[in-house]
């Protein structure tokens, strides 16, 4: 095995088999996990399964057309289970069932229903939303009775609109309009991806300084393969969280969309190109900013100092997507936009935002993406020689003057004549 | 060809000069020391050695040539700055550098623990680094300087940390590796174990060398006009031979007179019947030299 991969291998079990790493790893799935479970049970406990009365007093539900189930077309994500509508003859026998609690609420029809469309809800405690819809397509589709039922059924269903781009290759619907999101959840997993594991790559030049084991590991492999094999140990540290949170995004899924019956998660598909690109920006966006941190663990001598100044570079990095976001979203078109579409640090997220609910000109992803993987490489280079500069300065920090060859050539001179 | 030659070189650091010009060969098979006070340069003429620092001017060859990638491998190298891994377990930490120098890893997990064996450690493997004492911390460190049977070690300050018992163990190791043909350069301020161990050293003081060959030549060369000598009886006076009788150690170190010779001594010792038990030229030890050569550059 090369050298590089030792390093990297190292790197990869120093990190991923401890204790921290694997309570990192669980700890998104499980608060999300525990976030849904516990919103699921608070709806759940809420919502009232009791059967809603009506009376008809206009008689337009004497033979009635049961309410459509919505979800039933392909368009639409399915809604919770129907409640059961029961008639009462008289207001009275409705009444004295909502007393008992026997049904949740009652609906009267009236008798003027045809002149006024007026009908009136009686209810203790205000029926949900479901509920109310539902019987709002119940007298749709029963006034609607005298048509075919297909008709009927089409014209009780919301509409539908498709936005797509005219070259066919995006399209918005509400059908399936999480596919949209996509891109932004896989730009926030890498942003946020990165924040966790990057500073491995400071921490473990930081510590190799503060153990000592700098000096040895110098004079047995070269710079490059030191740095080389450490990027590829973090990079795999990344990709193992995030292929974990990645499966467990599709279990959360297949589990919520098929077996628990969440719209929302159905009808889901993954646009290739998108992720090509969400892939082709966040690979140069990880190695910059592991680059960068690199180079702060070679120039600070303790660790706690070294992540002091990761954060606020880290922070400062994606400022102006804090200060700008109004305007990327209200004019995704405007010049200050494309800035930060261009710009380096703020390239990631501002596209995943675009490329989900706007058309981004090719020209700009591509100038983008190659921006980025100039300062990913710039980044690189910067670590390089501030590890050679710095790797065994124990205990003092490195001067940022002292990586400009220029300045060091002028303050030897200096020196020799002083 | 010379396993390591050292031709002028200099380095700086800024406005510090830490080191000005310094040259030494060392031959292979040999165990040389490179001595001098605190901040006189060995660690840098050491690191410019192993191309960590490039120098401003002078050249070194190391092994045959510049040093190279290929190189690291066939060197041993403990650092004055040394550590290990502290948060892995020992046996894991040692087999990780000894897969780094180039041997396979099974290979590596086995001469890692014959040495660990050795150096009583083997029951200690399955610790983390930092549970471990600092002698045996520094056992290990050795043990990753020599695990990969380097054609050269380095090694600096060797029996800090360590017992008695230990740095007998590592003594005898330096002596069976030097009869394996094994090139040790060794730094220490233990002058007792550079006089048992070295064959030739360099004294270095303000980044120049000072003082640089043959150890028992260059003892021969600071000794005083004196000769040791204990015999059986009393030792009598030489009148003409020797200025000056002091007690030493076991013996009577005497001053000779201008002029005399440690063989007229002899001569007149056995002219007068005397038993000699012992009678040897009276050389200074290599702590009294250090002091003497770095003490004149001072002044």
């Amino acid at each position: 095995m090369s050298k590089l991969l030792l390093v990297a291998r190292h790197e990869y079990r120093r990190h991923v088999f401890q204790k921290q790493y694997i309570l990192v790893l669980l700890s998104l799935p499980l608060m999300i996990t525990l976030m849904f479970g516990l919103t699921a049970i608070m709806i759940d406990r809420e919502e009232n399964k009791n059967e809603v009365g009506y009376v008809d007093h206009a008689g337009l539900l004497d033979d009635p057309v049961p309410a459509p189930r919505r979800g039933s077309t392909p368009d639409e994500p399915n809604t919770p289970d129907l409640v059961p509508l029961i008639p009462f003859s008289t207001e009275k026998e409705a009444r004295a069932a909502l007393e008992a609690k026997d049904i949740q609420a009652f609906y009267v029809v009236t008798e003027d229903y045809f002149e006024t469309n007026l009908v009136e809800l009686v209810y203790v405690d205000a029926p949900d939303y479901n509920v109310t819809r539902q019987f709002w397509d119940f007298m749709q589709i029963n006034r609607l009775s005298d048509l075919p039922p297909e008709i009927a059924r089409r014209a009780v269903s919301d509409s539908n609109l498709t936005v797509r781009w005219p070259d066919s290759r995006r399209e918005f619907s509400a059908g399936n309009f999480l596919n949209n999101f996509v891109p932004l959840i896989m730009g926030m997993a890498f942003i946020m991806m990165t924040f966790m594991t990057s500073g491995y790559l400071m921490g473990a030049v930081v510590e190799e300084k503060e153990n000592r084991t700098m000096e040895i590991l110098v004079t047995t492999i070269s710079p490059t393969q030191l740095m080389g094999g450490k990027v590829l140990g973090i990079i795999g540290v990344a990709l193992t969280q995030f292929t974990a949170w990645a499966a467990f995004g599709i279990l959360a899924v297949l589990v919520g969309g098929r077996y628990l019956d969440m719209g929302f998660l159905q009808n889901l598909s993954l646009d290739l190109r998108i992720v090509a690109i969400m892939i082709a920006l966040a690979v140069p966006c990880y190695m910059m900013y592991a680059g960068l941190l690199a180079a702060l663990g070679a120039v600070f001598a303790a660790a706690q100092e070294a992540q002091q100044v990761s954060g606020l570079v880290m922070s400062l990095g994606l400022a102006p997507v804090w200060f700008l976001m109004p305007i990327v979203i209200q004019k995704p078109d405007s010049p200050v936009t494309i800035g930060l579409t261009l710009f380096p640090t703020t390239a990631l997220p501002v596209l995943s935002l675009r490329l989900g609910f706007t058309h981004v000109p090719d020209w700009q992803i591509i100038a983008s993406i190659a921006i980025l993987s100039s300062c990913a490489l710039g980044a690189v280079w910067l670590a390089g020689r501030t590890f050679r500069l710095g790797m065994l300065r124990y205990g003092q920090r490195l001067n940022w003057r002292e990586l400009c060859p220029r300045t060091r050539e002028l303050k030897r001179d200096a020196d020799s004549h002083g | 060809m010379n396993p390591v030659t050292v031709s002028h070189i200099a380095k700086s650091f800024g406005s510090t000069r830490a080191v000005d010009d310094v040259s030494f060969d060392v031959g292979r098979g040999e165990i040389f020391g490179l001595l001098g006070p605190n901040g006189a340069g060995k660690t840098t003429t050491i690191r410019v050695m192993l191309d960590i620092f490039k120098p401003e001017r002078g050249a070194v060859s190391i092994l045959g040539g510049p040093m190279s990638e290929e190189k690291k491998e066939r060197i041993g190298y403990m650092p004055e700055e040394r550590g290990l891994y502290q948060d892995i377990l020992l046996e894991r930490c040692l087999v990780y550098l000894a897969t780094l120098k180039g041997l396979p890893g099974a290979e590596a997990r086995q001469r890692v623990g014959a040495y660990l064996e050795r150096f009583d450690l083997a029951e200690h493997k399955g610790k983390k680094v930092k549970e471990l004492s600092k002698g045996m911390q520094q056992k290990a460190q050795i043990i990753a300087a020599i695990v990969h049977r380097p054609e050269l070690i380095i090694i600096d300050e060797p029996f800090t940390s360590l017992d008695p018992l230990n740095t007998q163990v590592v003594k005898d190791l330096m002596q069976e590796l030097r009869e394996r043909g094994v090139t040790i350069i060794m730094c220490t301020h233990q002058m007792h174990q550079v006089e048992e161990l070295c064959d030739r050293i360099l004294l270095i003081n303000k980044g120049r060398d000072v003082l640089y060959g043959d150890l028992d030549e260059i003892r021969r060369r600071y000794s005083g006009h004196a000769v040791l000598v204990r015999a059986a009886g009393e030792v009598p006076a030489l009148p003409g031979i020797v200025e000056a009788t002091a007690p030493h150690n076991d013996a009577l170190k005497l001053t000779l007179t201008p002029g005399a010779a440690p063989q007229d001594a002899l001569k007149a010792l056995l002219a007068q019947d005397v038993i000699l038990e012992k009678f040897e030229i009276a050389v200074p030890p290599l702590a009294e030299i250090f002091i003497r050569v770095v003490g004149e550059e001072e002044a």
